[in-house]
């Protein structure tokens, strides 16, 4: 099992069963931006112990599925909502056919994977021709100044953060078409307050986030960390191999 | 306690005047500038009277209320 | 969009720090020399050869025969010798050249002709070779290098040249030698030709005759018409000019490639060539030297000498407000990136930290303005940000409220005074000694307006307000304007008074606002009325050094009535280096010493560290702030009204006792003077408070008011809300006045309450559950 931030205790505890900046109620904006209808096949990418699959499948009626590589968190969702289909799997692998899921959900995952475009082109793959791809993640408002960030600890949800317009690209490389971009760095900053909270200031939790390197740590501010939501869509005549 | 050291055993050391009775460790929602924090206080079971320690106050309150006002 | 750009670009134009040096603008094809320079004083020699190669064109070659029009600019010959760049560049090429990374070109579909090999078709083969252009060189003898061949092989070994010609090679440039060559046929087969001419006229290097030398464009080098370009001839007074020739063949290549992708060929063309500048560079303290002599006058420099010259170069640049502002110089950079800074959204329209701090900590004192050779003022950027950031909600809540609401309650009841002097129906004139020295040296107030009253006719009134500085620097114009229609009333009711204020900054402020009032400053009446030094004071009259605050610095009639009274009262002076219209804030000005405590005290350290004697200044707060970074600092009026004994040592009076000093001032006068009774007060202002001195100082840094203290004290004991600690039976409560809520530790005494300690925040409880 590796480690990383979401296991560590004070994290989870700070930000509840919820792990990310802005929590369910983003998840809802994204969910009502998407459309979802009951009976949709929705999957959760990076599902962790289960907060966003189990609202979805309860507030909007989907047939709901959660991916994570973590097999402890799997069984804690499991325990938790066992009327969602929970699999233990990698974002690389999606071990779903071609066009099989509605929508797919995708909160602060991309920053921490190695391989995004990979990742997308599995979401792409799995997705529907007019599914939806539902993205909340950081990135970086001053994106020039984050070039030392490249060298941050994996899994940790900054590594690959960058700026909006490589954000984009990446997307469009990928075969999608951004319908809805919103900055959503409220909620960041809230989520930020309940860290300061929990680590005792900051500096402290971009230590356990980021390890010692003081330069990593400065570099993070001059980037400006921000948050965004995303709706995506397949292009029409451009589906990736 | 579960809230990472935020209170201390001195803090503890505080009792009800009113209610003449221990504070019990209990979750508070405090807010700022729209964004509100539900934190681990030490408080009158009876009353409602809630310790906020100069720690907190000065330290971690202090870095948050900034954050908030910073855009 | 929301960035006003005029401004902007106004604030960018003004700031020249980032124009070029003159080596540079005078260099026609810009080469850095200035960086170059400085990385050879540094001993760097690959970073100086990364310096040239940037932009000059075979570096090996022109490095060495550069005839440098550069020296004749170079700002160092206002103090000796200019920097021999021209040596050093030989010196730098002579050392070995640092791999260059070759990136692969897009090959591009059209061929250029080059005719001729000198310097100017060479540099014209190196810049169009770059880009990825096929090029062919036709040199029509068996050699290349035209008049480069004629250079001693001292002046210019022939394996430089080969080394540049082979980097050509690299870069698909082709050579055919030893052919003649037939313009027309040339022509014919290549999309666009350069006609090199080496130095020399039409007729004796392309073989043609006189009468064919076509009209050549000066700024594009074409022959109009044509796709021949013609350059590198004869330059400016028939002197040869390696850096000229290169200068035609990289116009010539720029010109080619526009002409090549159909772009305009003129447009934008002004930058090219030797530019003036308008960097200032202040010789100031620069001594005279002299170039270094090499000991090898053939071999040139070695690389010791070249250290040692290059060591000599002043490094030009302005930063002239940097160099007397600890502000600019604590933030860094300069003016013009401040401007973009705040311009570029960071601040305005996204509320950054950082430049939210910088923004201010300014202390809008006008310094830099007076001294920048084209009048920048980071007050009037950091100002106007302040304002739009309000305007625009992003203001952090915090970063001036206490000023604010300081001076709400000066402006207010529990301070603010307008009386005729006892016996007068109207006053012909009104003391206005303002809410600083009337918080910090009470007596001093009442002692001034005293003898007033007994020096000036026609009765003397008093009016004790705030003049709205704090306001109008926190960019909060409408109530700032308010609280001067609030004054210009008082005036009107007085019967328009001729106004004597005893703060310069009141002055600055109020002079230009109340319109038709004719305003002085006290030291004016002194020296008309007559005054003479304190006894006590006789024989405490050192020299001392003297502050002028800076708000007198459009003023210029304070600081000399003020000179001219010290004059008079015996007190000899100090001229700091930066006084007058020079003269720097202490601290205080534009609210820096509220949003930025710790560079606000740096500043006034840096101050005070300028003469070791005491100093004398004429202001309440300059004195205060001076005083709370350690320097023994005296107010004029000490020497009249000397109050203690050691007025210079007098430590600066907290925010709480400023209060209690300006409530109970008007209480005295109004009982004394007008006879009027004081108002009621409040349950809480009676109750009594023992705080021991380090409480004191920590409830000051704290910005915690002794009055903020009692509320909380007395709603404690009301309602009994508070908390008993089980070892020391001291009691802790809180309570929110206005916007913070303070917690205070206490414990009942005899009489009143003994203070231990007291805390403050913002955070407010929304439930508890």
């Amino acid at each position: 099992m590796s480690y990383s931030l979401y296991e560590q205790a004070p994290f989870r505890q700070a930000a509840g069963a919820e792990f990310r900046p802005g929590g369910l109620a983003l998840t809802e904006e994204l969910a009502d931006e998407c459309g979802l209808e009951p009976g949709q096949r929705v999957l959760d990418l990076g599902c962790g112990v289960g907060a966003t699959a189990s609202y979805l499948a309860g507030r909007w009626g989907v047939s709901a599925f959660g991916l994570d590589s973590s097999a402890r968190f799997i069984e804690e969702a499991e325990a938790h909502d066992p009327g969602v289909t929970w699999v233990l799997g990698r974002a690389q692998e999606i071990p779903y056919g071609e066009g099989f899921f509605d929508a797919v959900f995708c909160e602060c995952l991309l920053s921490t994977v190695d391989d995004p475009v990979r990742v997308l082109g599995e979401i792409h793959r799995v997705l529907r021709a007019d599914g939806r791809l539902a993205i909340t993640d950081l990135y970086l408002r001053n994106p020039g100044r984050g070039s030392s960030l490249s060298g941050l600890p994996a899994a940790t949800c900054l590594r690959g953060a960058a700026g909006r317009e490589a954000v984009v690209s990446m997307l469009e490389l990928a075969g999608f078409t951004v319908r809805v971009w919103r900055d959503r760095s409220d909620a960041l900053k809230a989520f930020m307050g309940r860290m300061v909270f929990a680590y005792g200031s900051g500096a402290c939790f971009w230590e356990a986030f980021l390890g010692e390197n003081e330069d990593r740590r400065a570099s993070i501010a001059l980037a400006r960390p921000g948050y965004y939501m995303l709706v995506g869509e397949p292009c029409a005549d451009t589906r990736r191999t | 306690m579960s809230d990472f050291g935020a209170v201390t055993e001195n803090d503890m050391l505080w009792t009800c005047c009113r209610c003449s009775g221990p504070l019990e460790v209990g979750p508070v929602q405090l807010s700022y500038l729209g964004n509100s924090f539900w934190i681990d206080l030490p408080r009158c079971p009876s009353c409602g009277l809630y310790l906020i320690p100069e720690e907190l106050a000065t330290g971690r309150m202090a870095e948050v209320e900034q954050l908030l006002e910073d855009k | 969009m929301l960035v006003d750009k005029a401004r902007l670009d106004d604030f960018e134009y003004r700031c020249i720090q980032e124009e070029p040096a003159e080596c540079v603008a005078a260099c026609p094809i810009h080469v850095d020399a200035r960086s170059f320079v400085m990385e050879m004083a540094r001993a760097a020699w690959p970073e100086a050869w990364k310096v040239l190669r940037k932009t000059m064109p075979l570096p090996s070659v022109l490095g060495r025969i550069c005839d440098h029009p550069c020296e004749l600019r170079c700002k160092r010959r206002e103090r000796g010798d200019p920097i021999r760049i021209g040596s050093l560049e030989r010196a730098c090429v002579q050392t070995p050249q640092p791999d260059a990374k070759t990136l692969p070109l897009p090959r591009r579909g059209k061929r250029v002709g080059v005719l001729g090999s000198g310097l100017a078709g060479l540099t014209a083969a190196w810049d169009l070779g770059r880009k990825g252009y096929p090029v062919t060189v036709f040199e029509r003898a068996e050699c290349l290098g035209g008049l480069l061949l004629q250079l001693s092989d001292d002046a210019l070994p022939r394996g430089a040249i080969d080394s540049e010609v082979a980097a050509l090679e690299k870069l698909g440039v082709e050579f055919k030698l030893g052919e003649s060559f037939d313009l027309e046929k040339v022509r014919h087969d290549f999309d666009a030709v350069f006609w090199a001419l080496d130095g020399g006229s039409c007729v004796s290097t392309a073989g043609f005759a006189a009468e064919d030398s076509p009209a050549v464009d000066p700024v594009t080098l074409q022959a109009v018409g044509n796709n021949v370009f013609v350059g590198g001839g004869p330059s400016i007074g028939d002197e040869p000019s390696p850096i000229g020739w290169a200068l035609d063949g990289r116009r010539a290549a720029t010109s080619i490639d526009r002409f090549l992708q159909g772009a305009s060929l003129s447009a934008g063309r002004e930058k090219e060539g030797p530019q003036s500048t308008r960097l200032f560079v202040s010789l100031v303290g620069i001594e005279p030297n002299s170039a270094v002599v090499p000991a090898d006058t053939v071999a040139g420099y070695s690389l010791e000498e070249a250290q040692r010259e290059a060591d000599r170069c002043l490094r030009c640049e302005c930063l002239e407000c940097v160099k007397v502002c600890e502000y600019l110089d604590h933030f860094g950079g300069y003016p013009r990136r401040h401007a973009r800074a705040v311009y570029n959204n960071a601040a305005i329209v996204q509320g950054d930290h950082k430049a939210n701090l910088l923004i201010d900590s300014c202390m809008l004192c006008d310094l830099c303005t007076t001294v920048c050779p084209e009048d920048f003022s980071m007050p009037d950027l950091c100002l106007g940000a302040r304002r739009e950031m309000l305007e625009r909600g992003k203001m952090p809540p915090s970063a001036h409220e206490f000023v604010l609401e300081d001076y709400r309650w000066s402006h207010g009841d529990a301070f603010a005074l307008a009386r005729n002097e006892p016996g007068f129906d109207r006053s012909a004139y009104a003391f206005f000694p303002g809410c600083q020295l009337a918080g910090s040296s009470p007596g001093q107030v009442e002692l001034a307006y005293e003898y007033l009253r007994s020096g000036l006719p026609g009765g003397v009134g008093l009016i004790l307000d705030c003049c709205g500085a704090p306001a109008h620097w926190a960019g909060r114009e409408e109530v700032f304007d308010q609280g001067v229609a609030d004054l210009g009333e008082r005036w009107e009711e007085l019967g328009h008074p001729k106004l004597v204020f005893a703060c310069p900054t009141c002055l600055a402020m109020l002079r230009p606002r109340l319109k038709g009032a004719e305003t002085l400053f006290l030291t004016e009446v002194l020296e008309a009325v007559g005054v003479a030094v304190a006894p006590s004071m006789e024989g405490c009259r050192p020299v001392r050094a003297l502050h002028d605050p800076c708000t007198t610095r459009h003023h210029q009639e304070v600081p000399e009535s003020v000179r001219r009274l010290l004059d008079i009262l015996g007190q000899p002076v100090e001229e700091l280096t930066l006084s007058r219209e020079t003269t720097e804030c202490c601290g205080y000005g534009g609210l820096e010493a509220n949003a930025n405590p710790a560079l606000a005290r740096k500043v006034a350290a840096r101050r005070g560290g300028e003469s070791a004697r005491e100093f004398v200044t004429y202001c309440a707060m300059c004195r205060d702030s001076l005083a709370s970074a350690g320097k023994r600092t005296i107010h004029l009026l000490d020497l009249l009204y000397p109050g203690e004994e050691d007025p210079a040592g007098r430590v600066r009076p907290g925010w709480s006792e400023r209060r209690e000093n300006r409530a109970r001032l008007k209480e005295r006068l109004l009982s004394t003077l007008w006879k009027e009774g004081g108002g009621a007060l409040e349950s809480w202002q009676t109750i009594e408070l023992y705080i021991p001195t380090d409480v004191q100082a920590r409830l000051d840094a704290r910005r915690i008011l002794v009055e903020d203290v009692k509320q909380v004290v007395h709603h404690a004991e009301q309602t009994g809300d508070r908390l008993c600690h089980g070892v020391s039976g001291r009691f802790l409560a809180s309570y929110r006045p206005r916007t913070v809520t303070f917690w205070v530790e206490y414990s009942p005494r005899e009489r009143g309450f003994e203070i231990h300690n007291a805390y403050g925040h913002r955070m407010t409880r929304e439930s508890v559950s």
